[in-house]
């Protein structure tokens, strides 16, 4: 039953335009990679594209773009009476909202797998001669796409709920634009969903290179605490939905 | 005794402390096409979500081929197909498309999808994206997708909106024969009481969020009353005489209203009048329409109505 749910979901966006979104912000994010000139201090020739990488996409355009998917999964369902038809078919609801959220959830992934596509493109025409960080890569593409769940299961939600597209998208950059400022913020960043993201992307300074970029309590409370309080709000809500 | 299908006991539904829906009990048996009449706002819409465990009720119980479907819906949904209010559609993807995005999820063949577009005749729109539909067309895509499914039960929420004269029609006719062709029982609701006139073995009315009548369709007709109205050269004598001989009638809208429209008792009165020279202009049978008799069994006390027609 979620196998079809989850083929329902990518039958309905095959004919929108939705997926070349996914595109905008890998191909931005090495253009910027690929202008930049190497920082003489870095450990890697690899790090420094990676680093002004990751400040494109990751601090403003990735958590952008997870509202932008969760809203639009959503939306050809409140146009015109989508909820009601779906729910009255014999499926569960909580499945409906899970096929949603992997949907999304794959569209980042391949969000990610792109800007790493992006950043092994620059090292390969730039032809750098240090070995390429394998961890790093890992962390980036793994990191980057787990502390994303957090936001995806909220923008889910909030989608689901409001039955207007651009208001979940509004309250999206309302919490997205304040990153730049947290993110210099050691008190408030390991809490904050819209920054994760980030912080699991950037390299961090010379000595913990290849260490862990996120501080534990980071992962522990702000990725898993918010994605199961908002994995579960959504859950709870799509259950008593009233359509 | 024949198989209940739909049984309602009940049932309320409230918004914001206003209840849209009071105690509705309904009780729909195997093969019926249920009549759900009731002016918009009645309720009508929300029992139906309620059926279809869209929304929950607040008090009362459902129960859906003899099942209770307070804890879960699924078992029962697999057999019943439905178009609720406006119909639904994924206005970028064609009609071809809307079907197999649900065909996908109830496990019919992919034939089907053919067979659907032809029994609503979309069959040459059918690769067109859905938001050139009409909304006649739109509807007749609900239609399809609520047959898709070979469903027991067909929940049909106003259906024939939007629909042309000759698609009315259509669909009347292909509604009619689903309990003899398939077996199926249907639910279909109208705010319009000819259409249910036509199709209904049962009606059940809603009027402000209670049940009002709730019978066969005969019993709603035989509220229906026959009489004889007379249109004479002077009214007032012409009473006179007619009482003065025993007949029962009413005096009102400048005519004389005779209440026994048997053939004999006809011919005794006008042979009076024309006896006693008193002109006769017109003699009409007057049948209360079911519009009235709805229009009075849900006006408020009914009596208002009453009083009008009769005046």
């Amino acid at each position: 039953m979620l196998s079809s749910l989850i083929q329902t979901e990518f039958f309905k966006i095959r004919k929108t335009n939705i997926l070349s979104l996914v595109f905008v912000s890998p191909i931005l994010a090495t253009m910027v990679g690929f202008s930049i000139t190497q920082i003489e201090a870095s450990p890697n020739d690899w790090v420094t594209p990676l680093i002004f990488m990751t400040f494109v996409h990751a601090l403003i355009f990735l958590p952008l773009l997870i509202g932008v998917f969760s809203s639009f999964v959503c939306r050809y369902e409140h146009l015109h009476g989508g909820w009601k038809q779906l729910l009255s078919l014999p499926v569960r609801r909580e499945q409906v909202y899970l096929a949603k959220f992997i949907v999304v959830i794959s569209m980042i992934a391949l969000n990610q797998l792109l800007f790493a596509a992006g950043w092994i493109g620059i090292g390969l025409v730039k032809g750098f001669s240090d070995p390429f960080p394998f961890e790093v890569l890992s962390k980036v593409l793994m990191g980057g796409w787990i502390a994303t769940l957090p936001l995806a299961a909220v923008m889910l939600w909030v989608s689901m709920a409001w039955a207007s597209f651009a208001a979940p998208l509004a309250l999206n950059v309302i919490f997205t634009l304040p990153n730049i400022l947290i993110a210099n913020s050691e008190k408030f960043a390991p809490y904050y969903p819209w920054i994760q993201p980030f912080l699991t992307m950037v390299p961090p300074g010379e000595e913990s290179w290849g260490a862990l970029f996120v501080s534990f309590e980071s992962i522990v409370f702000a990725i898993m605490g918010g994605f199961i309080i908002f994995f579960m709000g959504g859950l709870i809500y799509i259950r008593r939905k009233t359509v | 005794m024949k198989e209940i299908i739909v049984q309602t006991t009940d049932l309320v539904k409230k918004f914001k402390g206003r209840p849209a829906v009071k105690s509705v009990n309904l009780s729909i048996e195997k093969g019926e096409i249920y009549g759900f009449l009731g002016p918009n706002g009645a309720g009508k819409t929300t029992t139906i979500r309620m059926l279809l465990g869209l929304m929950k009720p607040d008090s009362g119980t459902i129960e859906l081929f003899g099942k209770n479907v307070k804890r879960s819906h699924l078992e029962a949904l697999k057999k019943i197909g439905s178009l609720v209010e406006s119909p639904s559609y994924y206005a970028h993807l064609t009609a071809r498309e809307n079907l197999e995005a649900i065909r996908k999820l109830i496990y019919v063949p992919k034939s089907r999808i053919d067979e659907v577009l032809s029994i609503v005749r979309l069959t040459e729109d059918a690769d067109r994206a859905v938001k050139g539909y009409s909304l006649g067309m739109k509807q007749r895509l609900g239609i399809a997708s609520a047959l898709l499914g070979n469903p027991e039960l067909l929940i049909l929420d106003e259906p024939t909106n939007g629909l042309d004269p000759s698609g009315i029609h259509e669909i009347r006719d292909l509604i009619k024969s689903m309990p003899q062709q398939y077996g199926i029982t249907v639910l279909i609701s109208s705010h319009l009481l000819s259409e249910i006139d036509q199709m209904a073995t049962k009606v059940g009315i809603i009027s402000k969020g209670e049940m009002i009548f709730h019978d066969s369709i005969e019993a709603l007709r035989n509220k229906a009353q026959t009489q004889i109205k007379l249109r004479v050269e002077n009214a007032e004598q012409a009473k006179n005489l007619l009482l003065g001989k025993g007949f029962v009638l009413k005096q009102g809208d400048n005519a004389l209203h005779l209440k026994d429209v048997r053939d004999h008792n006809v011919a005794k009165v006008i042979n009076l009048l024309v006896q006693n020279g008193i002109g006769i202009y017109r003699v009409e049978e007057q049948r209360k329409s079911l519009e009235e008799i709805f229009l009075g069994l849900t006006d408020e006390g009914g009596a208002k109505h009453a009083k009008t027609s009769a005046s």
